[in-house]
């Protein structure tokens, strides 16, 4: 339980990191601890082998690849935004207010947690096989719809990039855009092209 | 027929599957060949077949032919998911049409933009067929991310940019509070499938019921935004403002549609779920403030528009509002009046966007209420066309939309909503004033010197606006056409 506080402890800091850092490279290295608490709180289930995954695909692969647009889009903060007054209060206040509600009412109203040897007896001991069970057998449908997903995604990024560069190579029809607009038009194209130039 | 038992019940998914593996036939085609005029065809095919596949199972459940739950619950095959497949279905391949007649003006021949139309149609059948949350959440993933690229099609066109971004960052929040909602309500009953979650509620030793209702709070929310209940309808007039007009056309009806047939089975599961009691009483009363503020705030909106496409989208968060008030009144009788009145919305909507596609300009822009000065002289079809849909929009007897809100009041009547529908019935009349703004604009205002002429419409587009036109007149006519036929099949929605 004391370890479970600790870690619930750093992975909300982290969390709040994300959110309030100003810099967006602190935030996703703030995300990076939460992530990697995470994976240590999977350990302490027992689940080994998701807390390998966990630390691979997204403290790994995804953080890589969310520093890369960072560093790729050079995003800078663009001085005050306007807003209507007092939104901003408004904003953290609900927060507030909806966090305190959510935890107050699973405290209160929380399911006993089941015994410890069935879930032991579930995770087969972390290791991968319980895992294949539940996709390939519980979640095979899901797990299918999530390549549908995935061909989605693909198609519709391809399709939003390849659109730019295409009219960018073509006849330019509607002049008239803004000089920076030009700019992120060289960039999606040469991105589109695998990075020659 | 021997099917083995894994592939029998597989059989239930043969629709979802025909619209993948035409996505991917078409992406294929797209890369292969530079003949695009074919794409659009292609498309139509793979939404005919599986609307013929729809039909054949629908019919086969009806004599008790095929399973009605496939992979362990995780995919139904009931009387809700056929009927909203079909009519998803229509509405796609409505739109596939209305797309293919305006292709080149609109530049909507690149090779993606049918499979992503596919894939989106794809999305919401699995979206209405779900049995368990988290497929429910891949359905609506599928067909959400399809229409974000779809919507933020037009090239080099600010708003149409605008709108996908808008309506992908609203989208994105409104499904990471769908999936925290799926996580509470998971913790509170342990179990994803909306029949587990009804056995578990109702044992006796259940006592999670606060967190189950925090659960459905948020689940609610992510699927209000889909439907566009207000306050979650705010992204709704700019996207659909935004967005190429076969698209939009394409998400007033599929995507509504869809997230309506998810709407419903989900509220439908944890109202129920919840029983009754304080807590119980939570849900339907957050639902039914929600209902009353859409239809408020819809039809006020559309009145205060000075252009078509704006005013329909309004419109479009105003139907929502009376579909809602069947949701509410839930059960067997909700869920077929919410068939009727969407079955007959898409007609009528995608036969709109027709109209409005025709007197609009070369790209995409241009839709005030002027220009259809003097329509009802110079292109007397397409005026009467509009008109008999906007009134049919706007509820007048004898079309399919004053049957359609019949049934919808009648049904929240029943189910004790009276106030509600008094509030729906005085919203409707306000709709009929920006109804007949449009017709009385293309009949008694004289067109001057700037009015455009509207474009020669293109033989398919006449056929989405014949088609529509029909149905609206026929299903207002007859209405016992749908609502017998559903009314007669073994309802499964609810007391799985």
């Amino acid at each position: 339980m004391a370890t479970f506080v600790v870690l619930a402890v750093v992975m909300v800091v982290g969390a709040l990191g994300v959110v309030l850092l100003k810099q967006p490279v602190h935030a996703a290295l703030s995300l990076v601890g939460t992530l990697l608490t995470l994976a240590v709180t999977y350990v302490t289930l027992e689940a080994h082998f998701l807390a390998a995954v966990q630390v691979i695909v997204y403290a790994g692969a995804i953080m890589v690849l969310f520093l890369f647009v960072l560093m790729l889009l050079n995003v800078q903060d663009t001085g005050p935004r306007r807003s209507l007054p007092g939104l901003r209060w408004a904003a953290y206040a609900a927060a507030v207010v909806t966090a305190t509600a959510i935890a107050a009412v699973a405290f209160w109203d929380g399911r006993p947690a089941p015994d410890p040897a069935v879930v032991s007896l579930h995770l087969q001991g972390g290791s991968a096989g319980g895992i294949g069970d539940a996709l390939f057998g519980e979640l095979l449908l899901a797990f299918h719809l999530v390549g549908v997903l995935l061909l989605t995604g693909v198609v519709g990024a391809v399709a939003l990039v390849q659109r730019r560069a295409e009219s960018a190579h073509g006849a330019p029809k509607g002049t008239g855009l803004p000089a920076g607009r030009d700019a992120a038009d060289g960039k999606a194209r040469a991105l589109a092209s695998g990075g020659r130039r | 027929m021997n099917l083995p038992p894994i592939m029998g019940d597989l059989v239930v998914l043969v629709p979802v599957v025909t619209l993948v593996v035409f996505a991917a036939l078409t992406l294929l085609f797209g890369v292969f060949t530079r003949e695009r005029a074919a794409l659009g065809g292609l498309a139509l095919t793979g939404v005919i077949a599986a609307l013929v596949f729809t039909v054949f199972l629908w019919l086969q459940a009806r004599a008790g032919g095929v399973a009605v739950t496939a992979l362990g619950g995780a995919f139904r095959g009931d009387a809700l998911s056929y009927a909203f497949s079909f009519i998803i279905l229509i509405g796609a391949g409505l739109a596939v049409v209305l797309a293919d007649g305006h292709r080149v003006r609109l530049q909507l021949d690149q090779p993606e933009f049918h499979p992503l139309l596919l894939l989106a149609a794809a999305g919401g059948l699995v979206l209405v067929s779900a049995g368990d949350l988290v497929t429910l959440l891949l359905g609506l993933e599928i067909m959400s991310l399809a229409v974000y690229v779809l919507a933020a099609w037009r090239e080099r066109s600010r708003v149409s940019e605008e709108a996908g971004m808008k309506y992908f960052l609203l989208g994105a929040f409104a499904s990471a509070v769908l999936v925290y909602g799926i996580a509470l309500t998971f913790g509170a009953t342990g179990r994803f499938d909306f029949a587990g979650i009804a056995a578990a509620a109702a044992a006796p030793d259940f006592a999670a019921r606060g967190l189950l209702l925090l659960g459905a709070l948020f689940v609610l929310v992510g699927l209000a935004f889909k439907v566009a209940f207000a306050p979650f309808h705010q992204w709704l007039p700019d996207v659909y403002t935004g967005a190429p007009t076969p698209v939009t056309a394409f998400m007033s009806v599929v995507v509504k549609t869809a997230a309506f047939g998810a709407l419903l089975r989900t509220t439908g599961t944890l109202v129920d779920a919840l029983g009754v009691g304080p807590i119980g009483e939570v849900l339907p009363a957050v639902l039914a403030v929600s209902i009353g503020l859409t239809m408020v705030v819809g039809n006020f909106g559309a009145l205060l528009q000075s252009g078509v496409k704006r005013m329909l989208a309004y419109s479009a968060v105003a139907h929502a509002g009376y579909v809602g008030l069947a949701v509410l009144a839930g059960g067997d009788a909700g869920v077929q009046a919410a068939s009727y009145y969407l079955f007959t919305y898409t007609f009528a909507s995608v036969a709109a966007f027709a109209v409005l596609l025709s007197l609009m300009d070369d790209d995409d822009r241009g839709d005030r209420l002027e220009r259809l000065a003097g329509l009802g002289r110079r292109r007397p079809w397409l005026a009467a066309a509009l008109a008999v849909i906007m009134l049919s929009l706007a509820g007048f007897p004898p079309f399919a939309g004053f049957i359609g809100k019949a049934v919808v009041f009648q049904a929240a009547i029943a189910a004790g909503h009276a106030a509600l529908a008094v509030l729906g019935i005085s919203t409707a009349v306000v709709a009929v004033v920006f109804y007949a703004r449009v017709v009385m604009t293309m009949y008694l205002r004289e067109p001057d010197a700037h009015t455009p002429v509207a474009r020669p419409i293109p033989r398919r587009t006449a056929v989405v606006m014949a088609i529509g036109l029909a149905a609206t007149v026929v299903f207002g006519l007859f209405p016992g056409l749908w609502l017998d036929w559903i009314a007669r099949a073994p309802w499964w929605s609810a007391g799985f």
